[in-house]
């Protein structure tokens, strides 16, 4: 059954494949800070350090996906997807491009099943401390959602496009 | 009696170790793992697994288009495919290839074992 999607929809459905998969992968519980709580330096903060993975969906929902992941959060996720043993350097984003690879593959089957309609996600891409990434449309359009958990924080942008039938050449 | 030996194709190497854990503390043997399609077609023949278990979005070619290769090589491959992807329309392509099954990622390991069984006695009925 197909059915139309706003931006509410589409950030509560990220929102959900994010906490329910950390629950479900690495045990730990993520919890969403509210707008009204977030300081703007935040944003300034975690552009300067930390681990990135960018994925993109294309098709009915053409999106670019970024996960900031700070220093204690990627540690804790990587040795706990690694039975508790701290990766090597060369292997740390083998594990974080299955966690953004897991969560946001959840988010988008469920959109598609919503829609009806198919989006497919490219393979994640994984950047280091002093690589650069745009994140040029920040603070114009696309979501912007800020986790703190027991051990650290994540932070995810999502800008996106939901293509309509006509550019999808219905 | 022999153990029913499994070829692991996922770039993930958690995904590999979780499903190599898994298959061998229930009586499987895991006889590979290949990082991609190009190394899991390559392995498919040189070690002729009963049961591959193969994601679907992998670097180069993807899963599905590694199942179709192949199927066409040996029809009777017994393939299992897994992927965060599990929306209908995934299953649908999936099914559209010749294959039954999708276990969405992160699995439920009794429903993989249980997928899994399901797979060897409907191989041994063949």
């Amino acid at each position: 059954m197909e059915s139309v999607i706003d931006s509410e929809k589409v950030d509560e459905t990220f929102d959900t494949a994010f906490c329910e998969v950390t629950k479900k992968l690495v045990n730990l519980e993520l919890q969403r800070v509210a707008e009204e709580d977030r300081i703007t330096a935040e944003k300034e903060v975690i552009l300067e350090k930390g681990y990135r993975e960018e994925i993109e969906t294309q098709g009915h929902i053409n999106s670019r996906i970024v996960c900031h992941f700070s220093d204690e959060l990627y540690r804790y996720i990587t040795d706990t997807m690694n039975n508790g043993v701290t990766p090597s350097e060369e292997e740390i984003h083998l594990f974080l491009n299955e966690y953004i690879n897991i969560t946001c593959g959840h988010a988008i089957s469920s959109l598609n099943n919503l829609t009806g309609k198919r989006s497919r996600l490219t393979i994640p891409k994984f950047y280091r401390n002093d690589d650069q990434l745009e994140l040029t449309n920040l603070n114009e359009e696309g979501r912007y959602l800020v986790y703190r958990s027991t051990t650290g924080m994540l932070h995810v942008f999502l800008f996106y496009s939901l293509q309509t039938d006509q550019e999808e050449g219905r | 009696m022999e153990k029913t030996t499994i070829l692991v194709v996922d770039d993930s190497p958690f995904a590999s170790k979780q499903i190599q854990d898994l298959v061998e503390e229930n009586g499987y043997e895991m006889i590979g793992y290949a990082k991609n399609g190009e190394e899991g077609i390559h392995m498919y023949e040189e070690l002729h697994p009963d049961i591959v278990v193969m994601d679907i979005i992998m670097p180069g070619i993807d899963g599905l288009e590694t199942a179709e290769i192949l199927l066409k090589k040996d029809p009777d491959a017994t393939i299992l495919m897994l992927s965060s992807l599990c929306d209908s329309g995934t299953l649908e392509e999936v099914k559209a290839i010749g294959l039954k099954y999708l276990i969405p990622k992160p699995w439920e390991d009794d429903v993989l074992l249980a997928t899994l069984e399901m797979l060897i006695k409907q191989r041994n009925a063949k």
